[in-house]
């Protein structure tokens, strides 16, 4: 195995590098190499995260990795501490357990998950009465990727976060999860060029998708393609008391996921053109969530996405447990202006009520 | 935007060993002519892989506290005029971290850094178009986990009375400009993790460092009159 360092500033590309006629030089190959290593490795784009400060409570986050050449997620967790010192040391816990769709698990304690994560208590006592000054660091930790998927051998992870304290004035200000940068580039991996056997004065050729030379840029550039953006990730906490929900027997907005009657609520971000530029019908992504049936009916959940090819429904949805519902395939139009695509979500149910308490939409190029 | 086609050109996969694989031994292509394809598409893709969506959370259902400061309707906006306390204990300002976040160099002017834009819907006050206004802000902290403070840059707005109507809200950190982000919004961040570490007896292992340019972003609000809902908040990098 040989590695290389990696830095991830683009270089850009000129054609005059490569006119029709002109031997390819190592030079070209070297920055082309370069540029597919930033695009695969350097700038991963799948995290987790979204939820607003919170009191105790467990929250889930959905989460699939890049690919298998992005090995590290790191997390990070933030607290506000307890201003009172009347009220005695104040303690805080964060515990994460992590799931696959094929219900594997890795739980606490075990190797893979970081000690800050792991529900050790930590105290959470402020000296500073300052409001921007009580903001914490409650601990961050680095999972590694390829670990957690021996034993999670789905691809479609959860991550669940569950918060206690022994003060009501101590709060979860934030989880924030983001896949890791490379900082290297290894001929083991699935993707990645090194651009030493690639030196002027070394044949420039072929190779192969697993060594070197110019197919292994293409398998790098394949990479790059695959580096997939999560658009939204949303957890409210996983309680059916106040997760946003509806009753409605045709499809209509989730509460406190509305403007008003009947209205649901855009969410707007902007996709990712891979093929597709001004389309319709779009890029491909996948969406699922997290729900619970209340009642015994029988639910689905509409996105919209403003594709010609709207609405994407999740169906056959049931049972009074939290689980996360099958992908559904998706596209997000790149033709509107500026690009940026608004998302709406329904529900409806034939008895009871349809809970929601996460949403991943993710690229799925 | 880089020089190319502005999309990627679809082909065999490498390594496909058919006709059809370009970049296979003894293809036809004359090097400039698969140069220029793969020219065109890395400067696609690393166009695009300076943007993405860092963070997206549910909102306020209720905005209903005012600013600290009561600044006038037609006052510029600063980071002391929003409460930052928090937002779940009483009296329950509207304020939200979005969390720390690695921010990669525009692809194509390696000096410059790409717009930061929050965007969410907001629900305007119902009262009077002259007086009554919703105060909003989106903060750039350097560093990890830091709450907002002076001299962070920052991006304001105030939405005025507009019979309850629902309005898009864009907040715009700026790539160019006289309020660009430059080096200094940034902490360059150097990390040398542990890889998990919980449960073992023995010494844990050592992941790859980590070397990133990274920010924390909070956004709040506050009314001078009434209650407001500001919903849908995403956050992400995107061109000018």
């Amino acid at each position: 195995m040989s590695t290389e360092g990696l830095i991830p500033d683009f270089p850009v590309l000129a054609y005059s590098e490569g006119y029709t006629g002109l031997t390819v030089r190592g030079s070209h190959t070297i920055t082309r190499a370069t540029a597919a290593n930033v695009v695969a490795l350097g700038r991963p784009c799948r995290q987790f995260g979204g939820m607003m400060a919170q009191e105790p409570g467990t929250f889930v986050f959905g989460y699939t990795r890049t690919h298998a050449s992005i090995k590290q997620l790191r997390i990070a967790w933030a607290y506000r501490s307890d201003p009172d010192p009347a009220a005695g040391f104040a303690t805080i816990s964060v515990s994460l357990t992590i799931r696959d769709a094929l219900g594997n698990a890795i739980t606490p304690p075990a190797s893979e998950i970081p000690t800050a994560l792991d529900g050790t208590t930590y105290g959470a006592l402020s000296g500073s009465l300052s409001p921007t000054g009580d903001v914490h660091l409650g601990g961050v930790g680095y999972l590694d990727l390829d670990a957690i998927a021996a034993t999670l051998v789905d691809p479609s992870w959860s991550f669940e976060f569950t918060f206690a304290r022994s003060a009501t004035d101590v709060t979860l200000e934030w989880i924030d999860a983001w896949e890791c940068p490379r900082t290297s580039v290894s001929d083991a991996d699935t993707y990645g060029a090194l651009t030493g056997p690639l030196n002027p004065g070394n044949p420039i050729s072929a190779g192969s998708v697993t060594t070197r030379g110019y197919e292994r840029i293409a398998k790098t550039i394949e990479g790059g393609i695959k580096a997939n953006r999560t658009h939204l990730s949303v957890a409210w906490p996983r309680d059916i008391a106040t997760a946003p929900s509806t009753v409605s027997a045709a499809y209509a907005p989730f509460s406190t996921l509305l403007e008003s009657a009947g209205t649901p609520l855009p969410w707007r971000f902007r996709p990712r053109v891979v093929y597709l530029p001004s389309s319709a019908v779009g890029e491909p992504a996948r969406v699922r969530y997290l729900y619970y049936v209340a009642g015994g009916g029988n639910a689905a959940i509409r996105l919209n996405t403003g594709s010609s090819s709207d609405p994407f429904d999740a169906t056959g949805l049931s049972g009074a447990s939290w689980q996360w519902s099958p992908w559904v395939d998706c596209y997000l139009p790149t033709d509107g202006a500026g690009r940026i695509v608004s998302a709406t979500f329904q529900g409806k149910t034939t008895a009871g009520a349809l809970y929601l308490a996460g949403i991943e939409l993710e690229e799925n190029q | 935007m880089a020089d190319t086609i502005g999309r990627v050109i679809k082909r065999a996969p490498a390594g496909g060993g058919s006709t059809s694989d370009l970049f296979a031994a003894y293809r036809a292509l004359g090097s400039g002519t698969f140069q220029a394809w793969m020219t065109s598409d890395l400067n696609h893709l690393g166009d695009e892989s300076t943007y993405r969506t860092l963070r997206s959370v549910p909102g306020f259902d209720s905005v209903d506290q005012p600013s600290p400061t009561a600044p006038a309707i037609n006052a510029e906006l600063t980071i002391a005029d929003f409460d930052w306390a928090s937002s779940v204990l009483a009296p329950n300002p509207a304020n939200v971290c979005l969390g720390t976040h690695v921010i990669h160099r525009n692809a194509v002017a390696a000096s410059a850094w790409p717009n930061i834009v929050l965007r969410a819907r907001i629900e305007t006050l119902a009262t009077s178009p002259f007086a009554d206004y919703v105060g909003a802000i989106l903060v750039m902290c350097p560093g990890r986990w830091r709450a907002p403070q002076s001299g962070d840059a920052f991006a304001w707005d105030v939405i005025p009375a507009n019979g309850g109507a629902w309005e898009d809200l864009v907040l715009t950190l700026p790539m160019s400009g006289t309020a660009a982000l430059t080096d200094a919004s940034f902490e360059r961040v150097t990390e040398y993790p542990m890889l998990g570490d919980g449960g073992s007896s023995g010494v844990p292992a050592i992941g790859e460092p980590l070397d990133a340019f990274v920010a924390t972003f909070w956004c709040g609000f506050y009314t001078n009159a009434g209650k407001s809902q500001v919903l849908g908040i995403t956050l992400a990098t995107e061109p000018e």
